[in-house]
C-alpha cells in the first residue's frame, strides 16, 4: 500500500469515521509493530502480549494522528507503539531479576511505609520501616532499592549514551520522526508524560507536596508515587536534554 | 562531627543505581525519613547526566542540620532550567561552583528536618 493509499484510508477514518478505514490500517501496519514488539522480545513477557499491546498503541496513534502534520503514519506510530510496550513492561514485570524474598519484602516494606506515615504523620526512617517488618536496617534498604527495579530501568536504557532521543534498531526514517517530535511539535518535558503521571509531577515540583500527601491525593502508595516520580524525570530528561530542532 | 562518603563511578546512567544504594545507607544511618532519602536520591542522580568526563564523584557530607551532596565535574555552560526547577524542589538549596580546571561542580543542600 502506497503512501496516498494510506492517506486515503486516515481521511476516510478521521474525518468520515470509516471504521473499517482504520481496520485496515491496522492491518496494514502490523508487521511494524510486529518488528517493534520482537525488539523487546526475550524479556519475560511472550512476544503475542507485546504485539498485543503494540497493536494498542498503534490504534491511539491513528486515532490521534493529525492529518495536517505532514508526517507518514508509520514515523508517527511509532513512539506510541513503543510507549504502550514499555509501559506494559512497566505495569506488568519486574526488569531486572529480584530474589522472591526482597520481592516478598519490599511488598511488606510498601505498606508499612504507608501505614507508619499515616501513624506517624511523616515518612517513616529506614530504621523505624525495619522495625516494622522486623529484618536488620541494610536488609530493609536492599528491598527498597530493589523495589525500584519494578519501574524497568532495564527499558529506560536502550537510549544511545551519545545520543539521548535515539532508541536503538530504529531506522532513520523512525528515529527522524522521534526528533522531529521531540523537537518541534513537543516542546514541553511534561508533554512526554501520561495524564498520572504529569499531575503527579505538578503535585511534587509546582505545588510542592510531599511524596506522602501525592500518594493520599492520588490514592496509591508512596512506593508508587516514588516509582512515578523516578519514571517520570527519566522521561522528561529524555525530552529536555535533546537539543532544540529548528522548526 | 561531620561524616563523608565518598564514590566515583563511571559516568554511565547503568552506575547510578550504586551511588543511590549508597545515599540510601547513609540516610539510613542519618534515620532521616525514607522519602527524604528517596528523593536526595532523585535529586543526586538528576545532577549525574551532566557528569562531564569519564568518572563522576559524589562526596556526600552530613553535619547535624543538614547532608550536602557535592557531584562533579559536571559539564560547564547553560543548565537545563527544567531541570533545575526539578533540583530546587528536592532541595533546600542548589549551588554551582568551580571546581579544577574550569570544571563545575554542583552542591545539593537537605535539611535534616525531614521531608518538606
Amino acid at each position: 500500500m502506497g503512501s496516498n493509499d494510506q492517506r486515503a484510508l486516515l481521511v476516510a477514518y478521521l474525518n468520515d469515521g470509516d471504521v473499517r478505514a482504520r481496520d485496515r490500517l491496522v492491518e496494514e501496519l502490523m508487521p511494524l509493530v510486529r518488528s517493534l514488539a520482537n525488539r523487546y522480545a526475550g524479556r519475560g513477557e511472550p512476544t503475542e502480549d507485546l504485539v498485543q499491546v503494540g497493536a494498542i498503541g498503534l490504534v491511539k496513534a491513528i486515532d490521534r494522528f493529525d492529518l495536517e502534520k505532514g508526517v507518514e503514519l508509520s514515523t508517527y506510530a511509532v513512539p506510541t507503539i513503543v510507549g504502550e510496550i514499555r509501559r506494559h513492561f512497566r505495569d506488568r514485570t519486574w526488569a531486572v531479576h529480584v530474589p522472591r524474598r526482597l520481592k516478598e519484602l519490599s511488598m511488606r516494606l510498601a505498606r508499612s511505609r504507608d501505614d507508619l506515615s499515616a501513624e506517624l504523620g511523616r515518612s517513616p526512617t529506614v530504621a523505624e520501616l525495619a522495625a516494622a517488618v522486623g529484618v536488620d536496617e541494610e536488609e530493609a534498604i536492599d528491598a527498597l532499592e530493589a523495589s525500584k527495579a519494578y519501574a524497568p530501568r532495564s527499558l529506560d536504557q536502550p537510549y544511545d549514551e551519545d545520543e539521548p532521543g535515539r532508541v536503538p534498531g530504529l531506522s532513520d526514517e523512525e528515529r527522524g520522526y522521534a526528533a522531529l517530535e521531540r523537537g518541534s511539535v513537543v516542546r514541553q518535558g511534561l508533554d512526554a508524560l501520561d495524564e498520572r503521571e504529569r499531575r503527579i509531577v505538578v503535585l511534587r515540583f509546582l505545588r510542592g507536596m510531599s511524596q506522602s500527601e501525592i500518594a493520599e491525593e492520588v490514592g496509591i502508595s508512596q512506593m508508587h508515587v516514588s516509582r512515578l516520580l523516578r519514571k517520570s524525570l527519566e522521561a522528561m530528561r529524555g525530552r529536555l536534554e535533546e537539543p532544540e530542532v529548528p522548526v | 562531627m561531620t561524616e563523608v562518603v565518598s564514590i566515583t563511578v563511571p559516568a554511565m546512567p547503568a552506575w547510578n543505581g550504586v551511588v543511590e544504594l549508597v545515599l540510601a545507607g547513609l540516610g539510613a544511618r542519618l534515620d532521616l525519613p525514607y522519602d527524604r532519602i528517596d528523593e536526595l536520591q532523585l535529586a543526586t542522580t538528576a545532577v549525574l547526566t551532566d557528569a562531564h568526563g569519564p568518572d563522576v564523584r559524589v562526596d556526600a557530607s552530613a553535619s547535624p542540620d543538614s547532608v550536602d551532596i557535592r557531584v562533579g565535574p559536571l559539564a560547564s555552560g547553560a543548565r537545563d532550567p527544567g531541570r533545575r526547577r526539578v533540583l530546587d524542589a528536592l532541595a533546600d538549596a542548589v549551588e554551582l561552583e568551580p571546581g579544577d580546571d574550569g570544571t563545575t561542580w554542583a552542591v545539593l543542600t537537605f535539611a535534616r528536618g525531614g521531608a518538606r
